[in-house]
């Protein structure tokens, strides 16, 4: 099993982290993974999201997957992967400690000590005072050139960021595969800075290592998929300007195609995915950064989790760019989503459909039965008992109940997640998004600040009973099959605990 | 296969008990009263009434007992039989089709197992006192206290049988709809 790495970088990639990380809770990421974010922007609303979404994960999985205490046992997909980050270290702000004063380029260089002719030629490749003096307290607004200095300019291996990936790369020396994944956006400033970057830098570092085998980099760049209005007259300096996003993109390609070129230029990644998306989805608020920069989740991140899962999951990695399309312009269902799995093509809609249905039935018919208050009503049944009573779970204990009531909020932290990816693409689509259908138990109105979606407090008898059609293309059993199965569920031997009865339940949604 | 599992289970429930209704009319036990079905039935069951002719003429008597139990017990138990199957099974079937799809939802449904089994006692109460006394080829020739006892009997093994096929055919989804159930079944 290789050692797995997935980092985000710059805002689009801290949004794709998020997609990843529910991707994982879904099964479809590696057996073990490190998971981490490059934004200079720590306070962005997307990596906070992304970073919280991380901790929970990781409590969520302690709480289903402690062997001896509560496990849900290998074989099954529900958070399948062991995130490895540690908490509160899953974002590296690359200008990070530069005191009080907010970094700058020129901050950063030390421009005033520098030699008069360095000076020149650092106001020749950047502005004088527009981009030398930008405040890059909030990321790099759209200018690579200046991430590219940024970035490189602080990455160190002593940096507990980067120490576990550069630890990892030492023991491919002993025949360890690692595979290291990036994403992020091609028409940024940090993500596009930042990509090409970090993978040279790892490659420069295998290179002066002398590893040359088992350690592979791929990458999904995010071609310009959304866009956003531009700035108020009021808001001053530089901005990110979605008008400038295809100009920008096509330079970039140019470049990366010519990374592929060995003969010429040298290997940056093994495998690179190129995502897009037309027409381009248009966001309906504009922040230049920090905690309002909390862009909504659009359905065009899901490839680069499949981009990632895929590259994760192949046995041998086939170099080359990879790009798809979907089958009809105006429509998305379930066959436009790759597939990740040889001999498996319906992988992805297994899990994301098992998972889903699991979270909905799980906030809507199981959860509010077991909390102190409830249980007691509905003790003596059969689910119950099997599930829960006879593994050890006391349902009157506090932590019983706090551990019950995380999962119901990460489950509806991910419903709320899948309703605002497949909400707000919708109208870009002409609302012929096929995959799971969110109307059920969201509600979406893009006049309201955020996302715009808001989850049903409590879903009437008429929406339960539309449970068996939420997945499109599919015949799943509705609500009544999965209480059959429940109560008919048997509990392997390596099933314990709290475990056995979410393996259950996440058995009786398939 | 869980509905075969059900009808199976209902078979190995409903065999033992008719077939003890089935013995008790067909076959000679010794330690059942006279020690043969006819002359149970006579000793027993059939009138008292000395002014009644089956009372002073044994043939008659004989032939009247040979009847009640061609006629009325035989027929009796193939409806009843019959009609335990039957009931049963509508049993396994509202289970299915009531569609129960969360907790606390199936003990709501407890009425549909007591509307049942007042049909049951109803139709099987019914069924003997017609083919025990009332049927025109047995009219008052058995003893009222008797076919009432008979009656009561039926009535108790009815409900015995209908309980003990829920507990073994009922569908865990709507174990709580039979009441103790829960109590007496704890997987």
């Amino acid at each position: 099993m290789a050692d797995c790495y997935f980092l985000g970088i710059g805002g689009t990639g801290s949004k794709c982290v998020d997609t990843y990380v529910y991707s994982c809770a879904t099964g479809l990421g590696p057996e073990k993974l490190w998971i981490g974010m490059v934004d200079q922007d720590a306070g962005c609303g997307n990596v906070e999201k992304s970073s919280i979404n991380i901790e929970n994960y990781q409590r969520i999985r302690k709480i289903l997957r402690t062997p001896g205490l509560s496990d849900v046992n290998n074989k099954t997909n529900l958070f399948k992967t062991n995130i490895v980050s540690v908490p509160g270290q899953n974002n590296w702000e690359p200008l990070k400690g530069s005191g009080t004063t907010k970094p700058t380029l020129k901050n950063i260089f030390k421009f005033n000590a520098l030699k008069d002719e360095i000076q020149d030629i650092m106001s020749c490749l950047y502005h004088p005072e527009e981009e030398l003096e930008l405040e890059l307290d909030e990321g790099f607004r759209g200018r690579p050139s200046i991430g590219s200095a940024a970035i490189l300019s602080r990455i160190h291996e002593n940096e507990p960021f980067w120490q576990t990936i550069f630890n990892s790369i030492d023991s491919a020396k002993q025949g360890h595969e690692v595979r290291i994944f990036l994403v992020s956006s091609i028409f940024g400033g940090q993500g596009a800075s930042g990509f090409p970057s970090i993978a040279r830098l790892i490659r420069r570092i295998l290179e002066q290592k002398g590893i040359k085998e088992g350690v592979y980099i791929g990458g999904a760049l995010m071609l310009p998929y959304f866009s956003f209005p531009k700035p108020p007259d009021t808001e001053t300096g530089l901005f990110a300007y979605s008008d400038s996003f295809l100009e920008q993109t096509r330079g970039a390609l140019d470049y990366y195609g010519r990374l592929f070129d060995e003969k010429n230029y040298q290997k940056t990644f093994d495998q690179l995915y190129v995502v897009g998306w037309d027409p381009l989805i248009q966001l309906k608020t504009f922040a230049k950064g920090g905690p309002n920069q909390n862009n909504p989740a659009l359905l065009p991140e899901i490839f680069t989790s499949l981009a990632a899962s895929k590259f994760y999951e192949d046995k041998v990695i086939d170099e080359g760019i990879f790009y798809i399309a979907k089958n009809e312009s105006d429509a998305f269902s379930w066959p436009d989503l790759p597939s990740i799995k040889i001999g498996d093509k319906n992988f992805v809609k297994k899990c994301l459909s098992q998972f889903t249905r699991t979270a909905l039935s799980y906030r809507e018919i199981y959860y509010p039965n077991l909390t102190i208050d409830k249980w007691r009503k509905v003790k003596r049944e059969s689910w119950l008992r099997n599930l829960l009573t006879k593994q050890g779970v006391n349902l009157d204990d506090e932590e019983t109940a706090v551990n019950l009531l995380s999962i119901n909020k990460y489950f509806e932290s991910y419903l709320e997640w899948l309703a605002t990816m497949i909400h707000q693409s919708n109208e870009f689509t002409k609302n012929n998004i096929n995959l799971i259908d969110v109307n059920q138990y969201s509600q979406f109105d893009d006049s309201l600040q955020g996302a715009g979606v808001t989850l049903n407090e409590k879903l009437n008898n008429n929406q339960l009973k539309q449970f068996g059609k939420m997945i499109s293309d599919s015949k799943l059993g509705d609500l009544s099959s999965v209480f059959l199965r429940m109560n008919y569920a048997r509990v392997p031997r390596d099933r314990t605990g709290l475990g056995s009865f979410m393996g259950a339940l996440y058995d009786s949604c398939r | 296969m869980r509905f075969l599992k059900a009808i199976l289970w209902l078979m190995i429930v409903l065999v033992p008990f008719s077939g003890l209704l089935y013995s008790l009319t067909y076959l000679e036990l010794e330690i059942i009263g006279e020690g043969s079905p006819i002359a149970n039935v006579s000793s027993y069951i059939l009138t008292q009434d000395e002014n009644n002719s089956i009372f002073t003429n044994d043939e008659l008597r004989y032939i009247t007992a040979q009847i009640f139990l061609e006629e009325g017990a035989a027929n009796l138990l193939v409806y009843v039989s019959v009609f335990w199957l039957l009931i049963s099974i509508l049993w396994i079937v509202i289970g299915e089709v009531l569609r129960i799809d969360r907790p606390g939802q199936a003990i709501k449904y407890i009425w549909i197992w007591f509307v049942l089994l007042i049909i049951s006692l109803v139709v099987v109460a019914s069924m003997t006192w017609y083919f025990l006394y009332a049927q025109d080829v047995l009219y008052q020739r058995a003893e009222f206290s008797s076919v009432f006892s008979l009656l009561i009997f039926m009535l108790i093994y009815t409900a015995v049988y209908f309980y003990l096929s829920c507990v073994f055919i009922t569908s865990r989804v709507i174990r709580s709809a039979v009441p103790f159930l829960t109590i007496i079944l704890r997987n």
